[in-house]
């Protein structure tokens, strides 16, 4: 079996904010070709930090990340931007763009002709189960899960070899969330995708994942398969599965 | 009534080229102010200085500048685009940092360069808060611009001038009440616009 490529890695990194407090510390970590590597850990384990160091949204206190074996401080941080899918928690959409645009914004910024991102987008409503019609609209006026899926579509469109997910299915009602993985854990199979996917939910990592990091503040705690992952002896694995047991985490 | 028609022009001509200057200048300050924290309050503070100085003192000091002084309207434009020069740059300022931080954050993180997140993602989203300080900005030039007649700048306070002095109320009231009517018409009217614009830009 061929040695793995390493597409993301995390190189001893540190992040301390200006104020200076560590948000990641000494995180040594590589993120395969087309795996799925879910980020788990607490509030304030440094998962979304680790993740904006990816994109250069942050860059390394100490140490570097490396994107393709350049690392993120010799890229154009826009270039690299634009060659990285990013979801982001919050979905971010634009409020004053049609979904079709927002969709299409990557595209647009590189510089696409008007009709192959015309086509490209109605291509990604299809792929994310949307209506065609609804390139139309604004996302206020999409259900919640529609807005997450124009989320993914949206990272997805330039067809980007990496993609960064930050709570991509958050705040949706349990089943639509569960419609959504499943469906998400379809396409990125298909697309061959490499995913680095920052969770709070448990349940998410262990169906999406292929590995899971679990953080714990800032430090790397645990690497390994889910299967690993239930069958590690430490007393926050345990904690972790109890978070599974518990109905009122479940999501 | 022609003469009201006349100097009701020139009082538009001199409140609509002060609010221009004043946008033309207050927009990309208000940006500046938006990006740089640092230099927000020296910004604020010169342009909030400028609004406290009495009008028809402003007038007056302008009058022996070189270049902005003199008799006629060019000193009186000068005093309305200070005037109008804060709530547009307020505005702008409030308007930009109000932009919902996920947005900006998901537009850098897209890839856009900090112009390209300017024009397509912050500007238009603040565009309704940058027209509610257009709005007073121009309501406060039209109330003001009546004084710039005491300095031969012509307009609607020509009569209101001419009225005080003759202790004539019904020639006071030839250059209030056109006045007052522009005022509430541009309010108006630039309020219904910046509804517009709120509803554009999606929220």
């Amino acid at each position: 079996m061929a040695e793995p490529v390493a597409f993301v890695q995390f190189r001893d990194v540190s992040y301390r904010t200006p104020s200076g407090a560590t948000l990641v510390r000494d995180l040594h970590l590589d993120v395969r070709e087309g795996e799925t590597l879910a980020l788990i850990g607490r509030s304030g384990s440094g998962k979304t930090t680790s993740l904006k160091l990816v994109n250069a949204l942050l860059l390394p206190s100490a140490g570097e990340v490396l994107v393709g074996d350049v690392p993120t401080t010799r890229w154009d941080p826009v270039a690299l931007r634009r060659r990285t899918g990013y979801v982001i928690q919050e979905v971010g959409l634009f409020p004053h763009l049609s979904v079709a645009a927002n969709i299409g914004v990557v595209p647009s910024l590189l510089g696409w002709p008007q009709a192959a991102i015309g086509a490209r987008v109605e291509e990604l409503l299809g792929m994310v189960g949307l209506p065609r019609g609804i390139g139309a609209r604004h996302p206020r006026q999409l259900s919640g899960g529609q807005r997450q899926r124009v989320g993914v579509a949206r990272a997805l469109c330039a067809d980007p070899p990496l993609l960064l997910m930050d709570e991509p299915f958050g705040a949706l009602d349990p089943i639509t969330r569960v419609d959504l993985q499943r469906e998400f854990g379809a396409l990125r199979r298909r697309l061959n995708k490499t995913v680095l996917l920052v969770t709070h939910d448990v349940r998410e990592a262990l169906a999406l994942a292929d590995r899971i990091a679990l953080l714990r503040d800032g430090s790397l705690a645990f690497l390994g398969t889910p299967e690993d992952l239930m069958a590690w002896g430490d007393p926050e694995a345990a904690a972790v599965r109890a978070s599974l047991e518990n109905p009122w985490t479940r999501s | 009534m022609d003469e009201i028609l006349s100097r009701g022009l020139e009082h538009l001509g001199l409140v609509l080229v002060a609010t221009l200057i004043a946008v033309a200048l207050g927009l990309p300050l208000g940006v500046v102010c938006a990006a740089r924290d640092r230099l927000r309050r020296p910004i604020i503070g010169v342009a909030n200085v400028m609004q406290t100085v009495p009008s028809l003192a402003l007038l007056g000091l302008l009058l022996p500048l070189p270049l902005i002084g003199g008799i006629g309207p060019r000193p009186a434009i000068v005093a309305l685009v200070l005037y109008a020069l804060l709530p547009v740059l307020r505005a702008t300022d409030a308007g930009l940092r109000g932009v919902d931080p996920a947005v900006v954050e998901a537009g850098r993180g897209l890839g856009m360069t900090d112009r390209q997140l300017l024009l397509r993602v912050q500007l238009p989203l603040c565009a309704g808060v940058i027209l509610s300080g257009v709005r007073v900005a121009t309501v406060i030039c039209i109330g003001v611009a009546t004084i710039a007649a005491a300095i031969g700048a012509g307009g609607l306070g020509t009569f209101i001038f001419r009225g005080v002095a003759m202790v004539d109320h019904g020639l006071i009231l030839r250059g209030a009440a056109p006045a007052a009517a522009m005022a509430l018409l541009f309010d108006g009217a630039l309020g219904l616009l910046e509804r517009r614009l709120q509803r554009a830009a999606g929220l």
